[in-house]
């Protein structure tokens, strides 16, 4: 990456296509079926863009926002439904809600809860979703999960979007580097509203040698499931009730408004995640390392005592 | 990226240099308690940054 700072006097294409290919090799898919965006929040966004407007957009409940706000931006219905009661997304409501939506969105874990939804639940979803319909798959906590990837799905279904991201496992939240994977027309109709941008330099450099670092996913991704069980196990030993998750956050039912709590972990100079207004007594938590770790468990259980 | 308004960023930054010319400003500043740097457990970011190979 610090090499990168003394290529900025140039726009970066080289790099953003070596990049394209050596995510396309790894995940067995075409070059022309991946595209590169400054963070996955703006591939998200383009995707609302161009698939709703006089058509609905549909969200699992509670979700990662920003589709929803988009699509409210543009004035474009949106219809949000509940997760079922093991914190999944509810496929089968999510179709019934509305025959004929522009964007279906699932998020895959889904962010807040860091819950997952099944393979057989989306490949079901993608089915019987309509040909004309753009399904979203948001994979950006995936890789700290056991779930199988929606990538190799883009082969057989024309109207599916998988997003990937470098902020999350791979620590660059704040280079911003987010990747789309789908059939060219649907990239097509992304590139429309990004213009064929082009990520940073150093930006790129960090995704590239993130990708070829063979031993990272799997020492994050085991480091971040201890983390996090442990504190859960200790939580829920304590009578606190917490979601299932297999991502880097995880919520905590805190059985009283939950923004209050926030506040009072705040004040202990511990910050954790916003309040979702459908599910107000919980928190989330995002996992840090251990010692963050330690402090939140402490300042916790000096809050909620 | 999560929702951080970048107006309330903006303002924040915009107002720091003017905390400086204020008589106030200065001794408070000085004799806030050093305090250990808040726990962000608020925007599921990973605490170890990019890999070392980055
Ligand atoms: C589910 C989900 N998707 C996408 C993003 C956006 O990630 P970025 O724009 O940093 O790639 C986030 C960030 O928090 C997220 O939680």
């Amino acid at each position: 990456m610090h090499q990168g700072v003394a290529g900025c006097g140039r726009y970066p294409y080289p790099l953003q296509y070596q990049l394209i290919e050596v995510f396309a090799r790894q995940q067995g898919v075409d070059e022309d079926q991946v595209q590169v965006f400054c963070g996955s929040k703006l591939a998200l966004q383009n995707a609302v863009h161009a698939f709703t407007g006089p058509r609905s957009l549909v969200v699992p409940e509670p979700s990662y926002e920003t589709p929803a706000q988009t699509a409210e931006a543009r004035g474009a219905k949106v219809h949000s439904v509940p997760l079922n009661a093991q914190q999944a997304h509810d496929v089968e409501a999510m179709l019934a809600v509305d025959p004929k939506p522009g964007l279906i969105y699932l998020c895959n874990p889904n962010n807040p809860t860091g819950s997952v939804t099944p393979a057989a639940d989306i490949e079901r979803l993608l089915r019987k979703a309509p040909a004309d319909s753009v399904v979203v798959v948001d994979e950006a906590y995936i890789h700290f999960s056991d779930v199988p990837s929606c990538i190799p799905l883009v082969k057989t279904h024309a109207n599916l979007l998988v997003l990937r991201t470098f902020s999350k496992l791979y620590g660059m939240a704040g280079a911003r580097v987010g990747l789309a994977v789908g059939q060219p027309p649907l990239l097509e109709a992304l590139e429309k509203f990004d213009g064929y941008n082009v990520a940073a330099e150093p930006s790129l450099r960090g995704a590239l040698a993130s990708l070829e670092d063979a031993s990272l996913v799997a020492r994050r991704k085991q480091d971040n499931q201890q983390l996090r069980d442990a504190t859960v196990a200790r939580l829920s030993r304590a009578g606190w009730r917490c979601t299932a998750s297999q991502a880097n956050c995880f919520m905590v039912d805190v059985r009283r408004p939950a923004e209050a709590i926030v506040a009072a972990l705040k004040e202990q100079q511990v910050l954790v995640g916003r309040v979702w207004p459908s599910w107000p007594t919980w928190i989330r938590v995002s996992v840090g390392d251990e010692a963050q770790m330690r402090r939140f468990e402490d300042a916790f259980f000096r809050v909620l005592v | 990226m999560e929702g951080l308004s970048r107006r309330r960023l903006v303002g924040l930054s915009a107002a720091l240099p003017l905390l400086g010319q204020v008589s106030w400003a200065a001794p408070a500043a000085a004799a806030a308690a050093p305090g250990p740097a808040p726990v962000r457990l608020n925007y599921n970011e990973s605490p170890f940054g990019p890999s070392a190979a980055a």
